[in-house]
């Protein structure tokens, strides 16, 4: 088989953009040097390379354009680290966006982690660690009382370590920091945030047990352990120490939970370690050294129509799930490793590969579905049962040939007698710029809104002033709406009296939606998948600190691995600038100001566009600015 | 009735002896020079007979009774000098008996409640609680006797006994951390490490990880930074754009030095260096100028003869990548001088070493290649993962008349020299690499302290020709003797293992120990042992104190004290109004220099810091490298009124006269933010500990710490985040008086 030909994506003018600015090849002097679809021609080859150790002449050819047949029809789009790394001389080879390093209780230990998570940082990755084994602040040291840094204190140091190491670089790197519900310094590590605005490139998350929120139900007294020797230190109120982690995250948007037993029963290797800590880029459970390498499928490229209006292509997406988890076992062998022990745990131990799913809100605009109902959890849960189930028949397949991951013997597949290449093989992980690439809804976020003024920006144009306004119409809610034209205009201004009751219900929007509905939606793909499902729980601006509580419960009981929630004008994360305006809204056509509501607002460190908080990161949809993903 | 027995005040019955008491009179006599030995020892009849009589049946007599009695014999008798005296001493010793009780140590070796106060601080072992769980002379024996464990059976307990003997006498003592963990579960007995940085983000982590590792365990570090690719150099590989420069990551350790607490007591201190031909070395220069920038190093510049011959005639100097070996800059070798002694002037930072003059005296060169690191103090240049224990020799100890009683001193070096080969086998060093480095060369660090106290007592100028005679004539003693101990030691224990690589192989010489002399700053310990800081003049003849009396003065230096009680011209009336008004015109100037009544041959010898001048600073430096096997360690103290081409002028003349490093202090120009690790709120939380403070202070430390803060410039504006107290600065460190804090304690 000889190569295909190379033909361009449809990309629309914005994903253009994005591609030039993010993905694209460039020569020395910044100039792009590949279209769109030599790149992603670049991409497919790339991962198609190892097949020579398994297939026959030719093997690499052949996957190499299935590869770029579902790349290039923007079914399947691989995460943007990888999309600019693969095949890329000037890159790092590091294809992973995101690990998780140990944290244990010795000065020579947590300095070893640092600087591994110094060397991924430089290769423009994020990480995440769980600082709770750590002895609390003024704990003895080697007898000396009073002597001993505390979780806080050390995150404190890495924050600025990492900080420090990327002045030069673009982007901060994204971390997160977990300490468990149970740990002494918690109630200080929950005001961190709040308390030390320099903390910029940490995100904060709350490990809880089952048993903390069953004592939280039952308004128990709490342990805080020193895990040093196990002694109680103190005991608080369980309701004290949840209203406290409520009312942070209501303010300011951390810390986020991470539900530890949830999280461990969809451990698939319990017998190698405990999962304890997630990723910072949507806090992905994983264990320690380990990364994920990341492919999203796009639902709503997955429809065909039928009489009865669309429904999904299953024997499209089939194949998609096959070739992504083809595609993603692949990557693990031309990936890079910034450290040898990741290299042990990725590549020679659990193989963990993450094919997600962008596009389901388009799918249910298309099918008729509103995303807050009954229907589109079952939907949810149908076709992430399907994508489950075929994506583990694929990892078998691929065992039979390849081998089973080499921690296989400590998974939970021995006692079912099934293969499998990988220890897990779905999650639902952040799309931030990819999304926009596809023109699609992230994840299996909700469209955020269907009609959005925006001046443009133009790229060579440095001094950034606005130049016109143009209406940002969701593409499914523009097709649909024809050449009603006018209506977009009254959408843009909030005036939805143009719509039908019934269209108003299925284009539901982001803040249209309850908080429980959230919940249910991440709870139904998770019910299926095995990794963790990335999700921002969006509430409005006057959502009360009771109303956090109660997603946190519902989102414990319905089998969540973690929540993070996001309350619109709160102040969000302070890796994002902040800007304040003082106008009332004063959206007459021309006006440069920009001026949404008098909070503060999140706003595009880079081109000063508006930030959307979804799939647990912060997004801008003019230039495709994303803290993660 | 007879006296057979007499109670001491700790309970103890001791025998009487008529003996013991006739020369306790005499003592007093002779103070005084009221009367002879023969007076005396009638006095101590009468005492004894009245004593008898007043006793009742099995009755013991107590001390203090005794006492009482002598005071009224000697006013019966007319000596009312001698009365006045000893009453006065009396009181003296109650009172030093009460701050005992109070700093909570038991005082064993007849110490004075300063040192007390810094034992109780800084050395003796406490429980969990914080209370002093050993006496000063069980300190001294448990360091003696975990030091000695690796000598041979037969001689350990003599051994331990001469370690013991020449500590507890004050003549010579390890470095605090010795003193601190020797027989503890923390034998990290090294003060300093040097540890490599390499041009890889991998390399620089393994640094903070090894420097955050020492630190816990006490030790300060030393890095050269100059194998960082330069500021903007490009990074192979890497999306993420352009090096960020060595300045940056040296923020990087310091962000980790600051969570790295040591033994919870205070942070580690690092030394950083940037060679001289680094291109980023105009970024590094300034790197301190900020205040709390990098605040936990100690910045030096490292330069090369040819750097200096530039200098000095005016020719342009090269910066170059290291990695590629490529001219990035070219500037006049003078300009770059300009800048760097300008910041220097303003900041005292950077300092210089002279890498040359270092590796002309490295003995591993030809097989381990130059040396381009010191320690955070300048004194102990190193090869990376190399260490370094350190001990000074008391110099106050050895005057014997008016002469220096070398015989000693021999003894003295000889323990020492043994006592600090012996604290390399005793260490637990925080990383493999280190103990292997430091077990092949056996690098010790014998220095001294309480030079300018030997001055004092020699009558010998500081700043003089026969002060820079006599230290260049120690000096070499110290070394010819101590090398001679070392070769000693070859054949009992034999050579270091890396002395067949090293340069002695090829003389023939074999020695126990790579390099053995150094001048460290000698921190707490010269606190302890109540003698001035290593070869540093005195910093002040008298000055307030945060502790004890409540007349405001509690500090005069002890010489000095007995010059003015002893001398006629300090005698001019009954009432002692002139020798008052001197100790509070002192008091408050710090010097005798510029104090009226005093005689010129006094005020010549008499000499602070303040008093000499930065040539003579240099001067008294090089004489004492010229026969110190590693470096000096040596604050030069300028006025504030000196000018930046003074500054210039010393370095020039510290490179000359072939020091290794020079380091700068102008009076003023550091403040407080650079000098203490901790806030004003800081101070006030810590007053609580501050025991003695809060029975006898007159002022709190708020407004005590108010008071400095608005003095006028030129006076010290520098403040003990500890206590409050004033810092002096000297041995390229800051120190207290007051309460021994030290932030680079020997």
């Amino acid at each position: 088989m000889t190569k295909p030909k190379i033909i361009e994506p449809k990309l629309t003018k914005n994903a253009q953009e994005v591609a030039k600015k993010r993905y694209l090849r460039t020569d020395m002097n910044g100039a792009v040097v590949e279209t769109p679809g030599e790149m992603l021609w670049r991409v497919a080859y790339h991962m198609a390379k190892p097949e020579v150790a398994w297939g026959t002449n030719g093997i690499v050819m052949e996957t190499a354009a299935r590869f770029y047949e579902r790349m290039v029809s923007l079914k399947m789009v691989c995460a943007g680290k990888a999309m600019f790394e693969a095949g890329n001389p000037g890159g790092t080879g590091q294809l992973s966006s995101c690990f998780v390093l140990p944290i244990e209780d010795s000065i020579g230990k947590i300095f070893k982690t640092l600087g591994d998570a110094a060397v991924v940082h430089k290769n423009n990755g994020g990480t995440g660690f769980n600082f709770s084994k750590i002895r609390p602040h003024g704990d003895k040291v080697k007898n000396v009382p009073g002597a001993s840094s505390g979780p806080v204190d050390f995150i404190k140091a890495y924050s600025a370590a990492l900080a420090q190491i990327l002045q030069g670089a673009k982007r901060q790197g994204a971390n997160i920091a977990i300490l468990n519900a149970n740990h002494p310094d918690i109630e200080e590590f929950i005001d961190l945030k709040a308390q030390d605005g320099t903390i910029k490139n940490f995100n904060v998350s709350v490990g809880v047990t089952d048993s903390f929120m069953e004592a939280v139900e039952g308004d128990k007294y709490w342990n805080l352990v020193n895990p040093r020797n196990g002694e109680v230190v103190k005991k608080i109120k369980a309701k004290t120490l949840f209203n406290k982690i409520a009312e942070a995250a209501w303010r300011t948007g951390d810390p986020g939970l991470m539900f530890l037993d949830n999280t461990e029963r969809g451990n698939t290797v319990p017998n190698f370690g405990k999962l304890d800590a997630t990723n910072p880029c949507g806090e992905i459970a994983l264990f320690p050294y380990e990364s994920c390498n990341l492919t999203s499928i796009d639902l709503a490229r997955h429809l065909k129509k039928s009489k009865k209006g669309y429904e999904i292509d299953y024997k499209e997406l089939g194949e998609t799930v096959r070739l992504g988890v083809r595609f993603l076992d692949n990557m693990i062998e031309v990936n890079a490793y910034p450290v040898s022990e990741i290299e042990a745990t990725v590549k020679n131990g659990n193989r963990r590969i993450g094919l997600g799913v962008m596009g389901f809100a388009h799918v249910l605009y298309r099918m008729g579905i509103p995303y807050n109902s009954s229907d589109a959890v079952k939907l949810a849960k149908e076709m992430s049962k399907f994508i489950y189930e075929t994506a583990a028949e694929m990892s078998s397949e691929l065992a039979e040939v390849r081998g089973n991951f080499n921690n296989w013997d400590l998974s939970i597949y021995p006692a079912k007698g099934q293969p499998m290449r990988n220890c897990a093989v779905t999650m639902i992980a952040p799309t931030g710029t990819i999304s926009i690439l596809a023109d699609t809804s992230s994840g299996i976020e909700p469209v955020f809104s269907l009609v959005t003024k925006r001046r443009t920006f133009y790229e060579d144009d440095k001094s950034n002033h606005s130049t016109k306004e143009l209406l940002m119409v969701d593409p499914v809610f523009e097709e649909y709406i024809g050449n009603r034209k006018d209506i977009l205009e009254q959408v843009a201004n909030g005036d939805y009296s143009g719509l039908t009751p019934l269209e108003r219900k299925l284009f539901v929007t982001t803040h249209q939606i309850e908080p429980e509905w959230h919940v249910k939606i991440q709870a139904a793909w998770q019910k299926y998948f095995d990794n963790s499902i990335s999700k921002t729980v969006n509430f409005g601006h006057n959502a009360t600190i009771e109303d956090v509580k109660t997603v946190y419960m519902q989102a414990w009981k319905l089998g969540c691995k973690g929540v993070t929630i996001y309350r619109d004008g709160s102040k969000g994360d302070q890796v994002l600038s902040t800007v304040k305006s003082d106008n009332q809204k004063t959206q007459s056509v021309g006006d440069s100001e920009q001026s949404e509501s008098q909070n503060e607002e999140l706003v595009c460190p880079e081109c000063g566009g508006k930030l959307h908080k979804q799939d647990g990161c912060s997004k801008c949809i003019d230039c495709g600015y994303s803290v993660c993903g | 009735m007879r006296i057979n027995k007499i109670l001491k005040r700790d309970g103890r019955e001791v025998e009487f002896s008529l003996a013991k008491l006739s020369e306790a009179i005499w003592k007093a006599g002779r103070e005084t020079h009221e009367f002879d030995e023969k007076e005396a020892k009638r006095l101590a009849e009468i005492t004894s007979a009245l004593v008898e009589k007043s006793l009742k049946d099995k009755e013991i007599v107590t001390v203090e009774k005794v006492q009482d009695f002598v005071e009224q014999v000697l006013m019966a008798a007319g000596h009312y000098q001698t009365a006045k005296a000893y009453i006065l001493y009396r009181a003296a010793r109650s009172e030093e008996r009460r701050v005992e009780r109070i700093i909570g140590v038991k005082d064993d070796l007849d110490l004075s409640p300063n040192q007390l106060k810094v034992l109780r601080n800084r050395y003796l072992l406490k429980d969990e609680d914080g209370r002093v769980v050993e006496t000063p002379s069980e300190m001294f024996r448990r360091v003696a006797k975990n030091l000695a464990i690796v000598e041979k059976t037969n001689k350990r307990k003599k051994i331990e006994d001469d370690f013991y003997e020449v500590m507890s006498r004050l003549e010579f003592l390890p470095a605090g951390r010795t003193l601190n963990n020797a027989g503890t579960p923390q034998s990290q007995l090294a003060n300093c490490f040097v540890l490599p940085v390499e041009d890889s983000m991998e390399g620089i982590f393994d640094a903070v990880k090894w420097m955050a590792m020492v630190h816990q365990r006490g030790g300060g570090t030393g890095f050269n930074f100059s194998k960082l690719r330069p500021k903007g150099d490009v990074v192979t590989k890497s999306t993420g754009g352009f090096a960020t420069g060595p300045v940056s990551f040296m923020k990087v350790f310091d962000i980790a030095t600051r969570q790295v607490m040591q033994g919870g007591k205070k942070r580690g201190a690092n030394m950083g260096i940037l060679n001289v031909d680094h291109p980023d070395i105009l970024d590094f220069i300034s790197a301190k100028s900020e205040r709390g920038e990098i605040e936990n190093f100690n910045i030096s510049v490292g330069v090369t003869d040819d750097f200096m011959k530039a200098v000095d005639q005016d020719l342009d100097w090269h910066l170059r990548n290291q990695r590629t070996g490529e001219v990035v800059q070219t500037i006049r070798a003078k300009t770059l001088m300009g800048q760097l002694v300008s910041m220097a002037w303003r900041t005292g930072d950077p300092g210089l070493i002279f890498l040359d003059p270092i590796n002309r005296n490295n003995p591993l060169l030809t097989k381990y290649g130059r040396i381009d690191a010191t320690n955070p103090c300048g004194e102990q240049p190193l090869h990376p993962f190399d260490a370094c224990n350190l001990g000074s020799i008391n110099l106050a100890k050895f005057v014997v008349g008016k002469r220096v009683d070398y015989e000693r001193l021999r003894h003295v070096v000889r323990t020492a020299v043994r006592m600090l080969d012996d604290v390399i086998d005793a260490c637990r060093y925080p990383l493999p690499q280190i103990t292997e480095t430091v077990r092949a060369n056996r690098r010790i660090g014998l220095g001294v302290m309480g030079w300018a106290d030997m001055l004092y007592q020699l009558r010998t100028p500081y700043d003089s020709e026969e002060g820079i005679k006599l230290a260049r004539k120690i000096a070499k003693f110290i070394q010819d003797e101590s090398w001679q101990m070392s070769a000693e030691l070859a054949s009992e224990k034999g050579a270091f293992p890396r002395w067949k690589e090293s340069s002695f192989a090829k003389q023939g010489k074999k020695v126990r120990n790579v390099a053995i002399t150094t001048i460290a700053p000698t921190g707490s310990i010269s606190m302890l042992s109540d003698a001035s800081s290593g070869i540093e003049p005195v910093f002040a003849l008298a000055y307030t104190k945060n502790v004890v009396e409540d007349n405001g003065l509690s500090y005069i230096n002890k010489y000095f004290e007995t010059e003015l009680a002893t001398s006629l011209w300090a005698d001019g009336d009954s009432e002692h109004k002139v020798r008052d008004r001197i100790v509070r015109e002192v008091a408050e100037a710090g010097s005798v220099a510029h104090i009226s009544g005093i005689p010129e041959e006094v005020k010549s010898v008499y000499r602070t810091a303040h008093d000499i001048s930065p040539e003579w600073h240099v001067k008294m430096q090089a004489a004492w490298q010229k026969y110190t096997d590693n470096a000096v360690s040596k604050t030069i103290n300028f006025p504030n009124s000196a000018t930046i081409d003074d500054v210039e002028a010393a370095y020039m003349m510290a490179w000359k006269s072939g020091c290794k490093g020079i380091t700068i202090y102008r009076d003023g120009s550091k403040d407080v933010q650079i000098l203490s690790v901790g806030t004003t709120d800081k101070i006030e939380t810590t007053s609580g500990s501050q025991i003695i403070q809060s029975k006898i202070k007159t002022e709190t430390l708020k407004e005590r710490g108010e008071r400095l803060k608005v003095k006028p410039a030129g006076k010290h504006l520098e403040i003990c985040p500890e206590c409050g107290g004033k810092l002096a600065v000297e041995e390229g460190c800051a120190k207290c008086y007051g309460c021994g804090f030290s932030v680079c304690q020997g």
